[in-house]
């Protein structure tokens, strides 16, 4: 019922503020003025090869994080995993490696690590907020669960 | 035209405007959190409105206390299109302000300051930007000696002015010079005008003392009346110009100058869009709205339970009508003016712009 109120009011709030805007005072009902602006962001991306430390063959569907992404390992093991809206700055992210692969098949312990991207250099930028991309390979062993 | 003449499309928009901040306290969005930063100033300015020193008997909260306050807010506003703005004192006096500024930012929320530049070096602006800085508003009071006078120091000017030439070369960061007018600079505003165009800045935010803080001991600072109508119409005329943005400040309802001297139609959103947390915890609503207008304490209360069931004198104004508001005609459209210009303890009315317009417009005409 709440939203639902809400929600009238705030349609009947938009066509105030179409109205003020014929008007000539439309910047009235502006909720937030001048607050949405942009900011420094820029583009992490952590890719590599997830293999058996005891075969060194390559393992496939193994689940990867990186702060709000998740892959999985494609048949030759590798992955790519990005944070989209990261800081232009040095920065430490936890890479999260998660063996689901089905119980039938040999099991792998997890993996908890981290990347750190030291005065990073990032390319593609637009001059503006966005600064650009930048990229680290990281190749793990899983040790296989006792 | 008087003030009080306020011409029919006008009144039109007044009163549509009127039945939208009606549904907005209804809706009572929180979508603007100020954080007193620090008390501690490394300035003495005559005017001030908070009650800042140069050693704050209040120490300045830990981050992870008002970090802890936003998430008990996080989930009802929408981090992206709720802005938080680090006052004081003077917050860049805290070294560690890039680290509350990036923790808002992995949350979502875009940030600000208010400065009055001292420290803003390029050094401090790039770490800040670091951090994810999106918006800056810096005080400048008028030209060396009006500044330097105000703000009681010899180096403020000169840091003013670095800080504010800084800010055009920054990419899309959204930045405001704000003027606080008095009747020392009054006769600097085109002076300051021309200077602030010559250095870059796009938009120019003018206020006027009202007597809270510092200021409440200096009448003096207060324009006479006759000033104060040819502010206005100062305002109205650069506007006009578009050479620069301008605007006069959130506080008080225009009469006829509604539109001409402001891009926005009065409305004080205290309380309604806008929360504070004060350098003790204290929950407000605007950070110069203390004594009786605190909701609750972040030491002692949620946030959001604060936000969602308080704030009630924010959102129904009706206690505003005595004394000079009772038989006001234009209360409709003004509501008590803002709500920092009420007394903090006795809740009356202690400036009028409209009235004190009209005492200019009289004056003028004899």
């Amino acid at each position: 019922m709440k939203l639902v109120k809400s929600g009238f009011l705030n349609g009947v709030n938009l066509l105030i503020g179409a109205l003020l805007a014929v008007l000539g005072f439309g910047a009235s009902c502006e909720r937030i003025a001048r607050c949405e602006y942009g900011t420094p962001s820029a583009k992490f991306i952590v890719s590599g090869q997830v293999k058996s430390a005891e075969t060194n063959l390559p393992l496939q569907n193994v689940r990867v994080v990186m702060k709000n992404d998740t892959t999985y390992t494609n048949a030759a093991g590798e992955y790519e995993v990005e944070d989209r809206a990261g800081m232009p700055i040095t920065s430490t992210y936890t890479l999260k490696f998660r063996d689901i692969r089905e119980e039938s098949l040999k099991q792998y312990s997890d993996l908890d690590t981290a990347i750190e991207f030291k005065n990073p250099v990032f390319t593609g930028g637009d001059n503006h907020w966005y600064k650009g991309e930048t990229e680290k390979d990281f190749d793990v062993k899983l040790k296989p669960k006792r | 035209m008087s003030v009080l003449n306020i011409p029919l499309k006008k009144r039109i928009a007044l009163n549509l405007f009127s039945r939208f901040k009606k549904n907005e306290y209804k809706l009572h969005k929180l979508n603007y959190i100020f954080w007193e930063a620090t008390l501690r100033c490394n300035l003495n300015c005559i005017h001030c409105g908070s009650d800042c020193k140069r050693e704050a008997g209040v120490p300045d909260m830990p981050v992870a206390d008002f970090l802890r306050a936003i998430d008990e807010v996080q989930e009802i506003v929408s981090p992206n299109e709720t802005m938080i703005v680090f006052t004081g004192g003077e917050a860049l006096v805290r070294r560690d302000l890039e680290v509350a500024g990036l923790a808002l930012h992995k949350r979502g929320f875009p940030w600000g300051i208010v400065t009055n530049g001292m420290l803003l070096d390029k050094k401090r602006l790039d770490s800040l930007l670091g951090a994810g800085l999106r918006a800056v508003t810096v005080s400048f009071d008028g030209m060396e000696e009006s500044h330097n006078w105000l703000r009681g120091s010899a180096k403020s000017y000169a840091n003013a002015l670095n800080a504010i030439k800084l800010l055009p070369q920054v990419p899309d960061l959204v930045y405001d010079v704000v003027t606080c007018v008095n009747q020392k600079n009054f006769h600097e505003l085109n002076e300051i005008k021309e200077l602030l165009i010559a250095c870059g800045v796009k938009q120019w935010r003018l206020f006027t003392v009202f007597p809270i803080g510092r200021a409440a001991e200096h009448p003096e600072l207060q324009l006479e009346p006759e000033e104060f109508k040819t502010l206005f119409d100062f305002l109205a005329a650069t506007k006009k110009e578009g050479r620069i943005g301008i605007n006069y400040g959130c506080e008080g309802f225009l009469g006829s100058y509604e539109g001409e001297a402001r891009d926005n139609l009065f409305f004080c959103k205290a309380g309604v869009n806008v929360a504070s947390i004060l350098a003790d915890g204290s929950i407000s609503a605007c950070p110069n709205l203390r004594a009786n207008f605190i909701q609750g304490n972040i030491y002692r209360d949620n946030f959001r339970e604060v936000w969602e069931s308080r704030y009630s004198i924010f959102r129904d104004r009706s206690w505003t009508k005595t004394g000079l508001c009772a038989d006001c005609k234009f209360f409709k459209y003004c509501e008590g003016n803002g709500m920092h210009l009420r007394d903090e303890r006795t809740g009356e009315l202690l400036f009028c712009h409209l009235k004190r317009i009209n005492e200019g417009e009289s004056a003028l005409k004899k």
